[in-house]
């Protein structure tokens, strides 16, 4: 008798799941907004822990038609006018702030579905003030004005959320030093 | 004695005329009603923050910077205080950019949003208490 039938025979069932054929994954079939001025693609990337997690351009949610994915949206872009007079009017802890803020940002517009393009950091010196120096963050949507002025203003909200719980060299400095307003281009 | 050639004025007035320009047709008209929106709001905030304790005003330009800074104080209009900086800037374009500004141009506001925004402001500076941590 051939030994190896013989194991075969006797080794017990360790599973009742009966393996067919594996398919050939297929991408499913969904409009991904796509800007070739941004770089941005859509680029799906398979972890154990989760199903399937997608990168996508902000403003596309598709977690509604496919449960179980989850949507991360990638680095917002920002532009930084003058990085280095920006560093130094705002100081390490400031620095640190700004990136939160920015991170926020990010956040908010994945959360929110915002379609929001960039954040420009520009370094303002006041025309009409002496010595008035801050930082405005300008939130550039791919929107109207009006829907722009929406975004900005119900992120109010988040943003006093968070200044309440910056320690107050923080809140000092996010009040005298950063400022908001929105861009569109429509 | 000496003459007085203008009396005190209460700034929220020119939030009045700011309303009456801007249904007028002339550029000249809207540009002024968008600046006088935005130091209706800006004077407005300071007097009435100094009357509650919140500041120390010293009224000339010096001021644009502390009301800026101190609507943003979470104990007075937190996060929303900063209209009052894009009110600014707003006001800072039309005034002093006399070319044509559209709607395309990236911080251009419509004078609408300028006097709603305005007058949102004053709203909520006048509803503000008196400062609690002054010392009267």
């Amino acid at each position: 008798m051939n030994s190896s039938s013989i194991l075969t025979e006797e080794k017990p069932p360790t599973s009742s799941v009966e393996l067919e054929e594996i398919q050939p994954y297929r991408m499913p079939r969904m409009p991904i907004w796509y800007s070739p001025d941004l770089g941005r693609t859509a680029i799906p990337v398979l972890a154990p822990e989760v199903n399937i997690v997608f990168v996508t351009a902000s403003g596309i949610d598709i977690s509604a038609f496919y449960p179980g994915i989850i949507v991360l949206a990638p680095k917002t872009q920002v532009l930084f006018q003058n990085r280095a007079s920006t560093e130094t009017l705002l100081g390490d802890k400031g620095k640190r702030l700004l990136e939160r803020l920015i991170s926020l940002i990010e956040d908010t517009s994945c959360e929110k579905n915002w379609p929001l393009i960039r954040v420009e950091v520009n370094c303002i010196k006041d025309v009409e003030v002496r010595d008035w120096q801050y930082i405005l963050l300008i939130l550039v949507f791919d929107s109207d004005f009006d829907s722009a002025d929406k975004y900005l203003r119900d992120f109010y909200k988040i943003l006093n959320l968070l200044t309440d719980t910056l320690d107050k060299e923080e809140q000092d400095i996010f009040r005298r030093m950063l400022y908001f307003d929105v861009g569109t281009t429509l | 004695m000496s003459e007085q050639l203008y009396e005190a004025l209460n700034p929220k007035t020119y939030l009045e005329l700011a309303t009456e320009l801007s249904s007028k047709t002339q550029a000249a008209a809207k540009r002024t009603a968008a600046d006088r929106a935005y130091y209706a709001a800006f004077l407005s905030s300071r007097d009435l923050l100094a009357t509650k304790g919140y500041i120390m005003p010293y009224y000339d330009a010096k001021d644009h910077e502390d009301v800026a800074e101190k609507l943003k104080d979470r104990n007075v209009l937190g996060a929303f205080g900063n209209e009052e900086n894009r009110l600014r800037r707003a006001r800072n374009l039309i005034t002093y950019d006399t070319r044509d500004i559209s709607s395309a141009k990236q911080h251009a506001c419509s004078l609408k949003w300028m006097l709603e925004t305005a007058r949102t402001i004053i709203e909520r500076v006048e509803a503000l208490p008196p400062n609690p941590q002054t010392r009267r």
